[in-house]
């Protein structure tokens, strides 16, 4: 039987004050002036966020490799993670929407984040993962499972990390490179990084760039071979970040992100023709500020960001044109308590809204919070807990006006049992409030919305181990989620969000890897599987038939097979992917059939005339497999795009 | 940790792994027979296609579908709106695929489709003339239907014709655009326009003759514009009687009972509440709106469709469900008793009688 919740937050404040206790007994344990021997264990960076990286050591995060990156910067996000990670990407097309989809979660209760940032639409609390160029992000990783109190109250079935590198003051150090792409449907891309380090002064900026006509070949509901119609895009994206070092450990930031997409909407299979098009404007600005000293950091984090989203269909005469603001802030304190533990207190503020052109109302939501988190380590790092707690209060301000005061608590663990063996263990109430669209819509909004609230559990282990020339990661998962009152948009003429009562999610997840070295040769093999049972509980809604059925697009299968080798300086890889069913009502009366997809990817790196120069190829769905991942949105078959990229400095 | 845990954590991790079987039981669509039937016009999920044609036979007490895939191999559309029997030909107007499909009665396949923007509803003048109206456009195509071509459009004064209905050689139809009041008259011989007259309320959609021939018009397009029932003579236009709904309320789709003297309608709540929802009926002499539904729909679920019998008065009432799964069909008698129950595809719009 599932603990309630009352017995949870009782468990996690217990713990917090034995840890507490332990960390005194601790601290006065290091008085010994003994010298013993220690072997302290470090871990890699797992991100630059220091919520992440810090204060969640038993949360699974995954950090896409560079070398993966680098064989991606000419795409987006969609087709970085749903060729390399076991998370279902929903994508209505090639160059269509994509949305995230963690652990059997829904698009909005998947958070995606720059630097930190939260940088869903604010009005729809989704991110379109199609239009975040891989090229503007040094590093992406991706956290598996909810955090809510860290990352806040939106996050339920998990985030991906968006982070650029952390800006550097070396003197006279400047590099420049150049990108260019091209491929099938004629698409064309290219882009430029650059910076300029000084001893205080840092400047870097990136810019993409990508036009395609995706006339890709598609098979009719009448089995007939067709063209795509309507399906010209393009897209650009401009980033720039200046930072400026005013002593060591003090440093001060500015970047800014602009990005514009433009695309044609196909038709669906159901359509003769289509005349749909939609514009994306993004703009993000983000100051920050970190100061660091022995024991102590503080930071200091603000943000804009405005997305404009502009809808044509001149068919139904609906041109919609909608923009959506967030300010968010948060000011931060870290301290070393100990040889042993750490705290981090920070106040995240999150004020998100929209003006409503009939009405020429603003609605608006405000998220305030205090987040204390604690993190222990003990016998040689070996033992890693860290414990945290949000207290936030929601403010709405709309028609109704909300106030709501939570507590979200969360725990998670790590231990080294051996050099080989390590287990984890996470516990988190998750909590997220309806978004200004499922309040506000016109029509549909729903004001009597209830928020979703519930708790999310999971264990794993990892073994990692180096026998001569082979080494061996693997790593297990397992999760359990009840989310009650779980969002869900119904409806025909008017499309209205209403709440189920209860949604249970639970599943396994792995992730293997061999690798066998000899001489200059690398060969490996990966495997990542997810098995997530997402189902309806309990429901409002008279006569339900959803009862213990599956969630809508949550395949419960989902897995790759990645196969290659690097020799020298070139590389190569074969990614296979299976995504199994996806409902497509709740009552799994209709459904779409599972999909395989192979692509083949070679990376070759050459020094010439004294630069660095770098050939990337890939051939994606190889095996021209037709599919669908939403109903009567096909995908493209076999596909090739090559790339080629110069570091000029 | 004792044996008996020991056992029980295993158990639990086997129960935690084991796997369900990935692929669904496979649909198995049927065909009913060719006389005799209810059709269930089932418009789908807006946007995936995934419209169903059912039917059921209440001499059988059987019920069949898809009745489209299972003939033809292929589904339907996106937005299936409403149905007509036309001479030999089912005629099948789906909106959101710009297409009205036509069948052969007897056997479901297709005898051959007509490409319409948006199509919506047909009125049947003659053998050889029918109407279709269209959304989002001022735009009412003509049609024959033994031919299968469209043979002229009729250019209408103002937006969305919506429903139509004959009356002698005239036809009427609406304009559910926020903008007008006004219902039209085609001279069904010439095409032509040839009058309009006011109604109470914007957005005329919905127009029906009840017994005595006197013309009955639902306007309304919440939330832009409250509903409204307007009852007038359509020979001279003079009002005979006016309705009001309340604001926030989602007045649909007004059907005579056998007789034509009892009008029955919906009153939907999108938003989960109990409050104007369910079927009211009330009688061509009140004088007033039914305050209390004749039919309550409970918390979370409103009816999306509702038809009579003509050969039994019984009332058949659609439940979509949401929109995301099958939806379900009640049958009552003309007291209000749940004679029958049963599923059909998703999002049961509109009933045609064609026994």
């Amino acid at each position: 039987m599932l603990m309630t919740s009352t017995g949870k937050i009782f468990l996690l404040a217990s713990l917090m004050m034995l840890l507490l206790f332990i960390g005194n007994v601790s601290g006065q344990a290091v008085k010994d002036t003994t010298l013993r021997e220690v072997k302290v264990r470090g871990k890699h960076k797992r991100s630059g966020d220091v919520r992440v990286n810090d204060f969640s050591p038993g949360q699974k995060v995954k950090t896409i490799d560079s070398v993966t990156l680098q064989q991606y910067q000419l795409q987006n996000m969609a087709g970085l993670l749903s060729q390399q990670e076991p998370v279902f990407v929903k994508s209505y097309g090639f160059n269509g929407l994509a949305t995230l989809s963690f652990r059997g979660a829904s698009a909005a209760q998947s958070e995606v984040l720059w630097n930190g940032v939260p940088i869903q639409n604010a009005a729809l609390g989704i991110a379109d993962v199609s239009t975040l160029p891989v090229m503007m992000t040094g590093n992406v990783g991706i956290v598996y499972g909810g955090s809510g109190a860290l990352l806040g109250s939106g996050n339920v079935g998990g985030a991906l990390l968006l982070e650029n590198d952390a800006p550097f003051f070396v003197k006279d150090s400047n590099s420049l490179s150049a990108s260019l792409g091209g491929g099938s449907f004629a698409q064309f891309m290219g882009g430029l990084n650059g910076s300029m380090s000084r001893s205080r002064w840092f400047f870097s900026a990136s810019g993409y760039g990508q036009y395609g006509i995706d006339n890709y070949r598609y098979i009719t509901q009448s089995g007939a071979k067709m063209p795509m119609p309507n399906d010209t895009m393009h897209s650009g994206s401009v980033m720039a970040r200046a930072a400026y070092k005013i002593a060591d450990g003090n440093i001060i930031s500015l970047s800014a992100w602009y990005q514009q997409d433009h695309r044609d909407i196909p038709p669906a299979l159901f359509e003769p023709y289509s005349v749909q098009n939609q514009a994306d404007v993004s703009l993000r600005l983000l100051a920050d500020w970190e100061k660091q000293t022995d024991k102590n950091t503080w930071y200091v984090k603000s943000s804009f960001i405005q997305d404009k989203v502009d809808y044509n269909d001149n068919e139904i005469m609906l041109h919609t044109d909608n923009t959506a603001y967030q300010y968010y802030q948060e000011i931060g304190w870290k301290k070393q308590l100990h040889q042993y533990g750490q705290l981090l207190l920070f106040t995240p503020l999150q004020v998100s809204w929209i003006n409503v052109a009939d009405s020429n109302k603003t609605k608006q939501q405000d998220k305030i919070a205090i987040v204390l988190a604690y993190d222990y380590k003990q016998f040689n790092n070996r033992l890693d807990i860290a414990l945290n707690a949000r207290a936030e209060k929601i403010i709405g301000r709309g028609d109704t006006t909300i106030n709501s005061n939570i507590f979200l608590p969360g725990g998670d663990a790590t231990y080294v049992l051996t050099n080989w063996l390590s287990v984890r263990a996470n516990v988190q109430r998750t909590y997220r409030e309806p978004t200004l669209n499922e309040l506000y819509y016109d029509p549909g909004g729903n004001t009597s919305l209830k928020p979703e609230q519930g708790w999310s559990e999971d264990a794993g282990y990892t073994v990692k181990a180096k026998l001569n020339s082979f080494s061996i990661y693997h790593d297990l998962s397992v999760f359990n989620r009840d989310i009650h009152d779980w969002i869900i948009w119904l409806g025909g003429a008017i499309w209205t969000p209403h709440n189920i009562a209860e949604v249970h999610s639970r599943g396994v997840e792995t992730e293997n890897n061999l690798t066998y070295t000899v001489g200059k040769w690398k060969l490996h093999i990966d495997l990542n599987t997810a098995y997530i049972l997402s189902t309806t509980v309990a429901s409002y809604i008279y006569n339900d038939g959803s009862i213990g059925k599956q969630i809508p697009y949550t395949p419960r299968y989902n897995g790759q097979v990645n196969v290659g080798f690097t020799y020298k300086k070139v590389s190569v890889n074969y990614i296979h992917t299976y995504t199994g069913y996806r409902f497509i009502t709740t009552d799994e009366s209709e459904y779409l059939p599972p999909y395989q997809t192979g692509n083949v990817q070679i990376m070759y790196n050459a020094m010439l005339h004294g630069r660095v120069w770098q050939f990337t190829g890939q051939c994606n769905n190889i095996w021209n497999e037709q599919y669908q991942v939403v109903a009567s949105r096909p995908m493209p078959g076999i596909n090739w795009l090559l790339g080629l990229k110069i570091s000029i400095l | 940790m004792g044996g008996k845990s020991y056992k029980t954590l295993i158990i639990a991790l086997c129960f935690m792994v084991s796997c369900i079987k990935d692929k669904p039981s496979a649909v198995v669509n049927t065909v009913p027979g060719a006389t005799g039937n209810v059709y269930v016009v089932c418009e789908g999920n807006y946007g995936s296609g995934n419209a169903t044609l059912y039917a059921y036979n209440p001499r059988e007490d059987s019920v069949f579908g898809d009745i489209y895939m299972a003939v033809n191999n292929q589904p339907l559309g996106d937005v299936f709106q409403s149905m007509q029997h036309i001479g030999d030909k089912l005629f099948l107007c789906v909106n959101n695929s710009n297409k009205v499909v036509v069948l052969n009665a007897g056997n479901w396949a297709i005898a051959g489709t007509l490409s319409i923007p948006q199509p919506r509803y047909i009125l049947p003048v003659s053998s050889t003339k029918a109407y279709v109206s269209t959304l989002y456009s001022n735009l009412v195509y003509i049609i024959n239907p033994q031919t299968i071509q469209v043979t002229g459009i009729i250019s209408m004064p103002a937006q969305n014709p919506e429903s139509m209905c004959l009356y002698f050689d005239n036809a009427f139809t609406g304009s559910w655009d926020t903008s007008g009041n006004r219902i039209f008259e085609i001279n069904t011989n010439t095409n032509q326009v040839i009058d309009s007259m006011p109604v109470v309320g914007d957005a005329p959609q919905e127009l029906l003759l009840d017994k005595d021939q006197t013309l009955w018009v639902l306007a309304g397009n919440e939330p832009a514009r409250a509903g409204t029932l307007t009852h007038l003579d359509p020979s001279t236009g003079t009002i005979l009687r006016s309705y009001y709904f309340p604001a926030s309320v989602y007045p649909l789709k007004p059907v005579f009972n056998n007789t034509k003297d009892t009008l029955y309608f919906i009153e939907a709540n999108y938003y989960g509440g109990s409050a104007n929802n369910g079927i009211y009926r009330m009688s061509i002499c009140d004088t007033f709106l039914p305050s209390v539904p004749f039919l309550q729909a409970v918390a979370n679920q409103y009816f999306y469709a509702i038809g009579v019998d003509p050969l039994t008065g019984n009332i058949y009432v659609g439940d979509p469900k949401g929109f995301v799964q099958k939806g379900s069909v009640y049958i009552y008698n003309p007291q209000g008793t749940q004679l029958k129950s049963f599923e059909v595809g998703l999002g049961p719009g509109h009933f045609y009688f064609d026994e």
